[in-house]
């Protein structure tokens, strides 16, 4: 057996060396004898360097490790961890407690391992190697490998090794089991003894297949350049805001409040769910007579009535509620002051109005003028009562009794009183020139329709011409 | 006969002229005062 030869079939200028390989060796480990490859042992890896020329693009993330130690088995068919103690490159994965192969950053990566077997049982023995993913084991992974027996006081080998592919999220972490049928099967370290060098009781590598590789896209986020990085939700501050910390960007969004910008609490909106709608007059809001309520100012509305307080009595009694308040006769008009002056035609001095349906079945209408005579003194002045549906002579009812007041002289007075029974149809005096009621006299009607309105006419007519008349005192009460 | 306001008054009684438009004129609705506004004052006066 020759020395071991290192090699690169597609680069020539490979220099061998026993050091730690480089990311850009290709390496094969090839025994040779008499100058023909007869075995080869390890398989190398071949790592892509960014910067040189043969593969391009960005390197990944990577690892390899093996394990310079013996691993014996620690019970028959009791799976363990295969460990791995020595690290030969590291970019993104490690191995962390000896034996968790983990990935930092999401990918899709290939695992291939190398396992070291060794047989002194003078039996053939199985071994199962399986994969497990963050603790459980990975259904379809396990591997069955026959390790040879002893012979010739030499112990059994065998070499396995495959490959997984690995769909990883920042990490997560792998680990290779293994057992075997006995115990007298170990993961076996072998140190270097010409020609071999040392051969490791297991190796691993891992490269990145797919994902973001290393180098490449977004390499800080808010200021945080963590390969994992994670989002949390909060509420401090008084305003949307992000803190990013470590590798965690949490996004607070405090409860909205009269001094803080942020999200309505429930609770508050359903106080502002419950508040008024906006008020349209006439439509969520009554009007007032018409007038809106809407607006600054008062509305004028006559606060409720409380008799004695804010509304008189009348002898005693409530003008509240409904009906009648029967407060004796009730006085229809009066005039102070003269009317028109009258001359030798007769003229409406002053006129009353009786209101349709003033006038019941059962009334008295009484009326009170008092004659003037305004100047001259001459004639006669003659003081006559007329009815009308209109504040006109024209077709007007006479009470036939005429006020004859004679002689005086100039301001010269009178005053008359008639008092008329109405039953709903006629109104009934008598017929006597005196002025006072107080006499006696033949009985005179005026028909009278209460239910329109109807004027009563004061009228006053001077004999002669040099004469004015007038009248400067009216009363009219009807008893109802 | 004659009417005012759509009411008919008969004549039953004399005429009496008031003043120089006025007449009193006795109806079976009492008596009444007819001016020289009035279409029947002309024949009224007239009569």
């Amino acid at each position: 057996m020759s020395a071991p030869k290192w090699w690169g079939d597609w680069r020539p200028t490979l220099t061998p060396h026993t050091g730690n390989l480089q990311p850009t060796d290709l390496i094969e480990c090839t025994m040779m004898s008499g100058g023909v490859p007869t075995n080869t042992v390890i398989t190398g890896q071949q790592i892509i360097d960014g910067t040189g020329g043969g593969g391009g693009g960005a390197a990944g993330y990577y690892a390899q490790y093996q394990d310079d130690i013996s691993q014996p088995l620690g019970a028959v068919n009791i799976g363990q961890p295969v460990k791995f103690r020595t690290m030969d490159y590291s970019n993104g994965v490690s191995v962390v407690s000896d034996t968790r192969i983990t990935i930092a950053n999401t990918g899709i990566y290939n695992l291939q391992f190398s396992f070291q077997y060794q047989n002194t049982s003078s039996q053939e023995h199985d071994v199962t190697i399986w994969l497990r993913k963050n603790g459980s084991d990975v259904a379809g992974s396990a591997g069955f490998v026959a390790v040879v027996s002893s012979h010739g006081g030499t112990p059994g080998h065998c070499l396995p090794s495959w490959n997984y592919l690995l769909d990883a999220v920042g990490g997560d972490f792998y680990e290779l089991y293994w057992s075997a049928t006995s115990t007298q099967v170990t993961l076996h370290y072998y140190p270097g003894s010409l020609p071999p060098p040392s051969a490791a009781s297991a190796i691993f590598t891992v490269t990145q297949q797919a994902g973001i590789i290393a180098g490449t896209g977004m390499t800080a986020l808010n200021g945080l350049s963590a390969d994992v990085q994670t989002i949390s939700t909060g509420t401090t501050g008084s305003d949307f805001n992000v803190v990013s910390s470590g590798s965690n960007h949490e996004f607070n969004i405090p409860t909205a409040s009269a001094t803080t910008r942020g999200a309505l609490s429930s609770a508050n909106w359903t106080t502002f769910n419950s508040k008024q709608a906006a008020l349209v007059s006439g439509t969520n809001i009554k009007t007032v007579n018409s007038t809106s309520l809407l607006g600054s100012g008062d509305v004028a509305v006559q606060p409720t009535l409380v008799s004695g307080t804010n509304i008189k009595t009348v002898n005693g009694n409530s003008l509240l509620g409904s009906g009648d308040v029967s407060i004796g006769p009730k006085l229809l008009g009066f005039r102070g002051i003269l009317g028109t002056a009258a001359g030798t035609s007769i003229t409406i001095c002053h006129s009353i109005l009786i209101p349709a349906n003033t006038l019941t079945t059962n009334s008295i209408l009484q009326l009170i003028f008092r004659m003037y005579r305004v100047s001259g003194n001459v004639g006669q002045l003659y003081g006559r009562i007329y009815f009308n549906t209109t504040n006109s002579l024209t077709g007007a009812s006479l009470f036939n009794t005429t006020f004859t007041m004679s002689g005086g002289s100039t301001q010269y007075m009178g005053y008359v009183e008639r008092n008329f029974a109405y039953n709903g149809t006629t109104l009934t005096s008598y017929s006597n020139a005196a002025f006072s009621d107080y006499t006696t006299g033949v009985a005179l009607t005026v028909a009278l329709n209460r239910t329109v309105d109807n004027y009563v006419l004061f009228t006053m007519q001077a004999q002669n011409v040099a004469d004015t008349a007038n009248i400067d005192l009216v009363k009219v009460f009807a008893y109802v | 006969m004659f009417s005012i306001n759509e009411i008919e008054y008969t004549i039953t009684g004399p005429i009496e002229v008031v003043s120089d438009t006025q007449l009193h004129v006795e109806t079976d609705k009492g008596i009444i005062l007819v001016d020289n506004t009035m279409e029947i004052y002309k024949d009224l006066i007239n009569a």
